[in-house]
């Protein structure tokens, strides 16, 4: 990988080192020097940068200052980054960060500049991403679990040698619109042109197809080796044919429609899930309607939350309750909690039956 | 000769964001550091053969079945280094190991290749966390500079085997074992 640069550094050498040389310097000295503003570029070692700039000789060559400018262009690139996130969780402190997120940033900010990428970020959390940003990661799984429903339709063969690996290897590609592993500009500007023209479960279908491009591939890996799906899934194949994988897309996609799919996957995603709430692309859309499904899937997440927790708890001290009536508590509780909202005196309820039953 | 089986150890690597997880890993197994960060999403996944004893077996990712967890932080990043103990609780409750007294911890504390006056935990504070959390082995290593990877690596595959054995005779997957302790009467009824 570092061949490139060292070759042009050997050529320009020749020709700096000469005038170095009239300064009284030796070779030994030279390369010694390079090395160090190298690994300063390496590092981002800007202080030392200055150091090396001002003792004699300076950056030495042509190639050096380049790097050295890239670092300072870097770090811009950085602040902008930063800024541009920043900005938006600020505007919507709602909106949990998720690592990733400043991958589908980073497009952004190339493709439109500062100022145009501040608006379509705030669009793209709200109106794409939004479930991805609630403070678990379950809506996001529910989403990825599509994936095996739209196999199940198209190959049940590949459909099943997956049964043994949750579709956790799509997390990274679906958190990130897939800025996260396709990492060819050209590619990711492409792919963000279909994906942001369709409704956001389209990536689903993206995903699906990916798997059924790389088909024998997959058959190959040894059925006890789940981990190793995982793994080979998780990375996009390579090389990678966008404009194969999205008419592919759009054949699975038109062919079985979300609502057709089986496992009940589409009926046992929120009201309130952007995938559901976004799926007319261009209709005027209200980020403040945003906010609000944003809030109503918060608060059902809670729920959910608080069902899992106390089913466990219950779970776990059912021979001195007795089965049957566990099962009604846990549905008295529910109740209770649709009604009256989480906030409230059930939690240390909860608490002292805890207590209770742990002494 | 021992005998030569192939073994399967799973390792799970945790830590903070940016500790350096994937980058151990990588060193471990490819010998190999990349300097340009990229944040891993979700769980990484990567294998390598070692011999243990004379004995082949594997290493690394996912919480169940598990045979030993590292805990990886930054000795640059105090917080990354008061979050290991909520690391250790994560994995106990989604791992939920059969014996969470006796499973293998490793405690790391990694990126030692920093200035020294960059450094916000002490060998001395590490060591004390190790030796109250049930005298977990504990190393400092340098990613980047390949700097007590492997030691650390072989603790670790050691402490990984002898849980996969610990787990094979003690009576594996067959539901909870029949407790003929006679201190344990009282565990019999908590009502």
């Amino acid at each position: 990988m570092d061949e490139e640069p060292s070759e042009k550094l050997s050529r320009s050498k020749v020709l700096d080192q000469s005038i170095y040389v009239d300064s009284k310097e030796t070779t030994e000295e030279f390369d010694t020097k390079r090395r160090a503003i190298e690994t300063a570029c390496q590092n981002r070692d800007v202080k030392s940068l200055v150091e090396h700039a001002t003792s004699p000789g300076g950056l030495l060559t042509d190639t050096l200052r380049q790097a050295a400018c890239e670092e300072k262009e870097l770090d811009k690139r950085k602040q902008q980054l930063s800024d541009l996130i920043t900005e938006a969780l600020r505007r919507y402190p709602m909106l949990c960060y998720f690592q990733g997120y400043h991958d589908i940033a980073q497009v952004l900010l190339l493709v439109l500049g500062t100022q145009l990428a501040r608006p379509a970020f705030l669009r793209v959390s709200l109106l794409r991403i939004r479930d991805y940003m609630l403070p678990s990661l379950s809506p996001a799984l529910k989403h990825l679990h599509l994936i095996p429903a739209i196999l199940e339709v198209t190959d049940t063969r590949v459909r099943r040698r997956l049964a043994g690996t949750q579709p956790y290897f799509a997390l990274a590609a679906a958190l990130t619109l897939y800025a996260h592993d396709i990492e060819e500009y050209q590619d990711i500007v492409r792919l963000y042109d279909f994906l942001l023209a369709h409704e956001p479960v389209v990536a689903m279908y993206l995903f699906a197809a990916i798997i059924l491009s790389r088909k024998d591939e997959l058959l190959d890996i040894p059925v006890d080796e789940p981990e190793m799906l995982h793994f080979t899934l998780s990375k996009m194949p390579q090389p990678l044919d966008l404009e194969g994988l999205i008419s592919s897309t759009l054949e699975l996609y038109q062919n079985h429609p979300p609502e057709s799919l089986p496992f009940r996957v589409w009926r046992q995603l929120s009201r309130s899930s952007v995938l559901k709430t976004s799926r007319m692309v261009g209709e005027h859309t209200d980020l403040k309607e945003a906010e609000n499904h944003f809030v109503q899937q918060t608060k059902e997440l809670r729920r959910e939350e608080f069902r899992k927790q106390t089913y466990a708890l219950l779970w776990r001290y059912r021979r001195p309750m007795g089965g049957i009536g566990v099962a009604i508590l846990i549905g008295l509780a529910s109740i209770y909690i649709r009604k009256r909202g989480l906030e409230g005196p059930i939690w240390s309820y909860i608490g002292r039956l805890r207590d209770y039953f742990a002494h | 000769m021992a005998s030569r089986k192939k073994v399967l150890l799973k390792v799970i690597i945790l830590g903070d964001s940016g500790v350096g997880k994937t980058s151990l890993m990588n060193q471990y197994v490819n010998k190999k550091f990349s300097a340009s960060y990229k944040a891993t999403i979700g769980a990484d996944f990567l294998t390598k053969e070692v011999l243990v004893d004379d004995r082949l077996s594997l290493g690394v990712a996912f919480y169940r079945g598990a045979d030993c967890c590292v805990l990886v932080y930054d000795v640059n990043n105090s917080k990354s280094f008061e979050a290991l103990d909520s690391w250790r609780d994560e994995f106990l409750i989604q791992a939920s190991p059969r014996d969470p007294e006796s499973f293998p911890f490793v405690v790391i504390g990694n990126k030692i290749d920093v200035e020294e006056n960059k450094r916000m935990i002490s060998s001395k504070r590490a060591m004390t966390f190790c030796q109250s959390k049930g005298n977990l082995p504990y190393f400092e290593t340098s990613a980047k500079e390949a700097l007590n990877v492997e030691q650390a690596f072989e603790v670790i595959a050691r402490s990984a085997l002898a849980q996969e054995e610990s787990e094979e005779y003690g009576g594996g997957d067959f539901g909870d074992p029949i407790n003929i302790r006679l201190d344990s009467d009282r565990d019999g009824c908590a009502c």
